[in-house]
């Protein structure tokens, strides 16, 4: 089943001066057609200005499309009585940790969403609790959100959205300020969510090694779907890849420049262990 | 310009209920001339060891020595210490705040009562380093990109015609491509400038891409140094504190194992080319 | 992180006082706060210090804590010493040197009016020191909610404070970031006239300014994303609700006002 149904969408961002007049208008994303499949892990790559944040805020209706329809869990986003039923089902990660813990207690932080529904007291503090236990946080529920790391905060703004029980988790650069350790944890969260309790994950990433986690890239570029497709099969047209200015993992990169000088082997291998396989067994070949 | 640092210990807070250890017996030396990493995650003390290396910290124990001089000897100085040391913090962006790029770029040198035709030399000379053409001269800098930003921050301190340039995660939260054009310019940097250059990072493969040294920091401490090879080598210690080597090390470390005897020393994916393709060609 | 960043005063501990609801240790200082304008007797007097001593020990707060909210108002109660002492009218002399003279009546009169300011501060600090900023401001939102039916906004104000307890740190944190940078670009805050230092503000103001915008907006869009609305009433994890030990500090409030009235004309 679909989840996430992007039909022909556009959306244009509009600059105007102080008399209304409009001085600028740029088209984030064109003529768009996707659809995620309920329990996916899609990991969405583009440089900046590519479209992926503007993505984002259109699967969470942040936004509504200029044209063309979007629909999250059979809620068409452009319907006004829709809003809160999309936000609800498809929750957001931003990039800063700062910039998006509202209180200054943790559980009363994921607590937030929850309040914002209207739901229960005991409701909340169950949700709250079971939450804070998926992300690995419980032991923080009393603490102030300052004094933690990057990483540990992150993981708090995905307890905050858990708390809502959506089906969707749209991450949008969840990892860009966090060192290794950071970045390890919440993806490791990231994929037990979906995992576990089959949470759909759109990942948005910079990072070459992330995407590779997931189920699916797409590759974003002037507001269009430019590739799409597994990890070995998106990241095995290096070239392609690198027209998009983006990178590939090493091993990746290692696997194309290895082909191309004549070595046979085959393409879209990702990870070391593969590798070490594939030439092993060449080496045994020879 | 060298650097060198004996016995240094660092507290937050020093004397009160909340006192942290910062930094713990830190002893290291820089020569001039040299392009040196500085590698550890959030919180292992990394940040706050370089706003010793311009007096911005003063160490509660241990001293700082810039080519031999104690840089708290004398407290009238650090003025001009800090001229000579230019220190990008994390997200330089951050800081910038004049309208043009022009004049942001020139901000510090206001405090140097240089002639102006100097400064403009200086500015524009920093400007072309980092790579930003005249067409940004008259540019707000808000107007700018994220990458683009960064750039004209760093030329603000490349103004300042530094000795040693000392990089706080110059790459943090950029994409790929601004990530790439900002590696390069400071590589072309180091050489062309012939100046110390410190890059402080948690990305091992931007290391691995520039430097000739690494330090390694860990709670506080300087837990290994040396060439970068030997470093990667301990990959074991690295990821018992967070951070790993290049995916690429990991492959050559489970090749060898395997028996694939391809040579030692191999950190980027250009060396592993070779070095499997000599195998194999064999 | 500095010790200044601890934003309020709450002293983290077990105590009754800590687990009362906040609104019974509102009600609790502000009777005490008004009370203590009535003693007039010794007995009242002593009644009120013994009663906030027994507060003091059962809040499991250091007396050092408590004690350090007083060297603020010390200017205070020495400045009205002397002008009481010395200027107060009276008749019975105690001491007297050419044009000082220092009257009973005027040392009754700044001892009692040191005694109210010292009870003062101690018992306000009460509150502070055992109650979390967030459930003051859950407290506040409570008294507030009266006055929404004349259009005063209680769910929004208690919110802009919840904000504004969470961001104070971050910004006082990134002003650090942001005048250590600038320094390290060669600016210089320490020394010129008044002019100059106002002038070299400005590099740390205009990015502060700046960035708070920016994060004002990622919350913004933060708050959104998490159905945030104004249009509706908020639920809460923890409803403000009276246990038993809120009824009998209820109770203990009462005795206390009751037994300052009758004390005060023995």
């Amino acid at each position: 089943m679909e989840i996430i149904k992007f039909e022909n969408v556009s959306y244009e961002y509009i600059r105007t001066d102080e008399q209304q007049r409009i001085t600028q208008r740029f088209e984030a994303i064109k003529q768009l057609n996707l659809s995620i499949e309920k329990g996916e892990f899609v990991a969405v790559l583009g440089h900046n200005g590519s479209g992926k944040s503007t993505l984002a805020k259109l699967i969470n209706a942040l936004i509504q499309p200029k044209s063309g329809t979007v629909t999250v869990n059979g809620f068409d986003t452009s319907v006004e009585e829709n809003i809160y039923k999309v936000r609800k089902s498809a929750g957001m990660v931003f990039q800063n940790p700062d910039n998006q813990i509202i209180a200054s207690v943790v559980g009363e932080d994921v607590a937030f969403g929850p309040e914002n529904l209207g739901i229960k007291s005991a409701e909340i503090l169950r949700r709250v609790r079971e939450a804070l236990e998926s992300v690995g946080m419980l032991k923080y529920f009393d603490y102030s959100p300052h004094n933690l790391s990057g990483g540990q905060k992150q993981r708090i703004a995905i307890a905050g959205v858990l708390a809502m029980e959506p089906d969707i988790i749209v991450l949008d650069e969840p990892t860009a300020m966090l060192d290794p350790l950071g970045r390890r944890d919440v993806l490791k969260t990231v994929m037990k969510l979906n995992a576990e309790k089959n949470i759909t994950s759109v990942l948005i990433t910079h990072f070459m090694d992330e995407a590779a986690l997931a189920q699916r890239i797409i590759v974003m570029e002037g507001g269009k779907i430019a590739m799409d497709g597994k990890p070995a099969e998106v990241f095995s047209q290096v070239e392609k890849m690198r027209e998009l200015r983006l990178d590939v993992p090493q091993i990746t990169e290692l696997n194309y420049m290895l082909k191309k000088s004549g070595v046979n082997m085959p393409l879209g291998i990702l990870t070391v262990k593969e590798m070490t396989d594939e030439l092993c067994r060449l080496k045994l070949r020879a | 310009m060298s650097i060198e640092v004996k016995g240094l210990n660092f507290f937050y807070n020093k004397g009160q209920v909340f006192e942290k250890k910062a930094l713990d017996d830190i002893n290291m030396f820089i020569a001039d001339g040299e392009f040196v990493g500085i590698i550890g995650h959030t919180g292992s003390g990394k940040s706050t060891l370089i706003q010793h290396f311009n007096a911005l910290l003063t160490p509660d124990s241990g001293a700082v020595y810039l080519n031999g001089n104690d840089i708290n000897a004398d407290k009238t100085k650090h003025a001009e210490i800090r001229r000579k040391i230019g220190l990008v913090f994390q997200y330089p962006e951050h800081q910038l705040f004049e309208i043009s790029v022009y004049k942001d770029v020139a901000f510090g040198l206001q405090f140097l009562n240089l002639p102006p035709q100097d400064v403009d030399r200086r500015v524009r000379g920093a400007l072309k380093v980092v790579g930003l053409s005249e067409d940004y001269f008259e540019k707000s800098p808000f107007e700018l990109s994220g990458g683009e930003k960064r750039r004209a921050a760093i030329a603000g301190v490349l103004a300042m015609e530094p000795e040693i340039l000392i990089l706080d995660e110059p790459t943090a939260g950029l994409d790929p491509k601004g990530r790439d054009e900002i590696l390069e310019q400071i590589k072309i940097l180091g050489e062309e400038l012939k100046i110390t250059v410190v890059l402080v990072s948690h990305s091992m493969e931007d290391v691995a891409r520039l430097v000739d040294k690494v330090f390694v920091m860990a709670d506080s401490k300087i837990v290994l140094h040396g060439s970068v090879g030997e470093v990667f080598a301990n990959s074991e210690l690295l990821e018992s504190i967070g951070l790993a080597a290049p995916q690429i090390t990991y492959l050559m470390k489970e090749l060898s194992q395997r028996g694939f005897s391809a040579k030692g020393g191999v950190y980027t994916v250009n060396d592993a080319f070779r070095a499997i393709k000599d195998v194999l060609d064999e | 992180m500095n010790e200044r960043l601890i934003i309020g005063q709450y002293y983290p501990a077990n105590s009754v006082l800590h687990r009362l609801d906040p609104r019974v240790k509102f009600i609790g200082s502000f009777a005490y706060i008004t009370m203590i304008f009535f003693a007039e007797s010794l007995l009242s007097w002593f009644f009120a210090a013994v009663y906030l001593f027994a507060m003091v020990i059962i809040s499991k707060v250091p007396v050092r804590l408590m004690l350090k909210g007083l060297k603020s108002i010390l200017f205070i109660l020495i400045f009205t010493c002397i002008l009481n002492i010395f200027f107060a009218p009276g008749e019975t002399v105690v001491f007297e040197f050419y044009f000082i003279k220092i009257t009973l009546e005027g040392l009754l009169l700044f001892a009692k009016m040191a005694a109210r300011l010292v009870l003062l501060i101690i018992s306000s600090s009460i509150l502070t020191l055992t109650t979390t900023p967030l459930a003051l401001t859950d407290a506040l939102e409570f008294f507030l909610r009266p006055f929404a039916k004349i259009g005063l906004p209680a769910q929004e104000i208690a919110m802009m404070m919840t904000i504004a307890l969470r961001f104070i740190p971050t910004l006082m944190e990134e002003t650090e970031k942001i005048m250590k940078a600038q320094k390290a670009r060669g600016a210089d805050f320490e020394t010129g006239g008044l002019v100059r230092r106002a002038k070299a503000l400005v590099p740390i103001l205009v990015p502060l300014f700046i960035s708070s915008f920016k994060r004002a907006e990622d919350l913004a869009m933060a708050m959104e994303a998490r159905c945030y609305r104004t249009d509706i009433k908020r639920s809460k994890m923890k409803e403000l609700k009276f246990q038993r030990a809120d009824y009998s500090a209820l109770v203990c409030v009462t005795g206390f006002i009751a037994g300052l009235i009758i004390f005060r004309y023995f």
